[in-house]
């Protein structure tokens, strides 16, 4: 399959802290990759680097097979550290925005948009009034401008309460069979567990782990095998 | 929730590439809602009345010069308040976006062009602020003193205005680099600054004291609100271009510098 993400040896420090050591991942077009980590594992930095928003120390990545250059951003769209909403304004009103930004017509994205993620009824609530789940749906409405082959979802299930991730979960799924590759973090196993078709783990900035999650099960059980497979790195056991 | 088909029809749409236009058309939306439209609105109504009550009882006024006493107050804190007004417009405009910039620093085209285009849409703010505190004037001189009185308003609104934009990209590049604390430390030290060299020498080194330097001899005041003796050599209005010139440089310098910390800028 055609990759969407290639990354190699990507470090990163801040300081005297090497928030990335050495990460290496593949994510194919079109399915719904999960990067998983516990908390400070290089997670964030991994997607902001991807979205633009950091310069790698060193290593490479590659979008839809061609290095990353500032233009490689025209296919991405992302959503890191949260949603990103202007509190005064609407759902239709941040679409509309947006669109005009990235040159894309604003009704056509706002009335594809807002159906896509649930929140046609709600389009002309200020933002503010929304519950947490709703801002993460019109975030990745607004993620979703120009139709992206990549998207980049940094956490989108956190603060989410049960009803909120399942509809996280079918809206990636339905993200991914309209043919974008949806790349996602997150420290929560079972949400990734339900909705990934492969992941990659990295620990302390570092890639443990890359294929079918079937494969970092131990005796069938996932958590008990992502748990060995993150305290084997932590006490330095390869 | 509907489904997403056809939704990757038509791969590559995103141009990343809005134009200054656009770019200035989005952060007048954005700004419709919030602070600085509030204060457009609300600052030229809030000197011109309670000053024109204060000219009317003031000695001067009651010896039949109510217009020149209001022109020239207004226009005095026109000119002084011009620091801080650029602050409290910089300050709340990136303090609004600070959750949204995590979105649009993700998209191709350049981040400065954000910089750039905030700043002419609060620029167009202050403009729309400058042209209510005119038409207010206006009608008062009009009906104080006739049409040569009113025909002295649009000069003496918009050339501190003009003075005032290099101060304004000043806040909007501290807000970006250093924060809305530094922004809004900007405009208190400006405005008292304004209130007290804006007249002397110094006032020339401080950009800050630029739009009450204009307001000086277009208003024939002191920075401390007292007038100007007959003859003074600050009647003179030969250093408003200057002022005008040198407030066009320092916005290009302050939007430079701004623009280089903003596409290096990492989040």
């Amino acid at each position: 399959m055609p990759s969407a993400l290639r990354v190699r040896a990507l470090t990163k420090n801040y300081g005297s802290t090497a928030a990335l050591q050495g990460v290496d991942l593949d994510v194919a077009e079109g399915e719904v990759y999960g990067l998983l980590g516990p908390n400070g594992a290089g997670k964030t930095t991994v997607m902001k680097a991807v979205a633009g928003l950091l310069r790698p120390d060193s290593g490479t990545l590659e979008v839809a097979g061609r290095p990353f250059t500032r233009d490689s951003l025209r296919g991405i769209g992302a959503l890191i550290d949260g949603p990103g909403l202007w509190p005064r304004m609407d759902a239709r009103q941040h679409l509309r925005a947006h669109a005009r930004l990235r040159g894309v017509d604003p009704d056509r994205a706002a009335a594809d948009l807002l159906p896509l993620v649930g929140l046609d009824q709600v389009a002309d609530r200020r933002s503010s009034a929304y519950s947490l789940g709703m801002r993460w749906r019109l975030g990745i409405a607004i993620a979703m401008i120009g139709s992206p082959r990549l998207l980049v979802l940094d956490e989108p299930t956190n603060g989410l309460d049960p009803i909120g991730m399942r509809e996280m979960r079918a809206l990636l799924r339905r993200l991914a069979e309209s043919g974008a590759t949806v790349f996602v973090s997150s420290h929560q196993l079972d949400q990734i567990a339900r909705t990934c078709d492969r992941v990659g783990v990295i620990v302390h900035g570092r890639t443990r782990y890359e294929g079918a999650l079937s494969g970092l099960a131990r005796d069938g059980d996932l958590e008990a095998g992502f748990f060995s497979l993150v305290e084997r790195t932590s006490s330095g056991v390869r | 929730m509907t489904t997403a088909e056809s939704h990757h029809a038509a791969p590559g749409a995103v141009r990343d590439a809005p134009s200054l236009r656009t770019v200035v058309a989005v952060e007048l939306v954005k700004l419709r809602r919030g602070f600085p439209l509030w204060l457009s609105t609300v600052l030229p109504p809030v000197l011109v009345l309670p000053l024109g009550l204060i000219a009317a009882v003031s000695p001067e006024g009651r010896g039949g010069d109510v217009w020149g006493v209001w022109f020239g107050v207004t226009l005095m804190f026109w000119g002084i308040f011009h620091p801080m007004g650029a602050a409290l417009y910089a300050a709340m405009s990136v303090r609004t976006d600070l959750a949204s910039r995590r979105l649009v620093y993700t998209y191709a085209f350049p981040r400065h062009r954000l910089l750039v285009g905030r700043f002419l849409a609060l620029l167009v703010l202050g403009l729309g602020s400058a042209a209510l505190l005119t038409v207010l004037l206006a009608a008062a001189g009009l009906l104080l003193a006739g049409p040569a009185a009113a025909a002295e308003a649009p000069v003496g609104v918009a050339v501190p205005w003009l003075a005032g934009a290099g101060t304004l990209a000043l806040c909007l590049a501290a807000a970006e680099r250093w924060g809305t604390g530094a922004c809004a430390a900007v405009g208190v030290a400006g405005m008292m600054l304004a209130a007290t060299v804006a007249d002397t020498a110094a006032g020339w080194f401080i950009p800050m004291a630029w739009p009450m330097r204009a307001v000086v001899p277009l208003a024939g005041i002191h920075a401390n609100g007292v007038p100007l003796e007959p003859g003074d050599p600050l009647f003179t209005l030969a250093p408003l271009p200057v002022l005008a010139v040198l407030s066009l440089v320092l916005s290009a310098a302050a939007l430079a510098a701004g623009a280089r910390h903003v596409n290096r800028k990492e989040l």
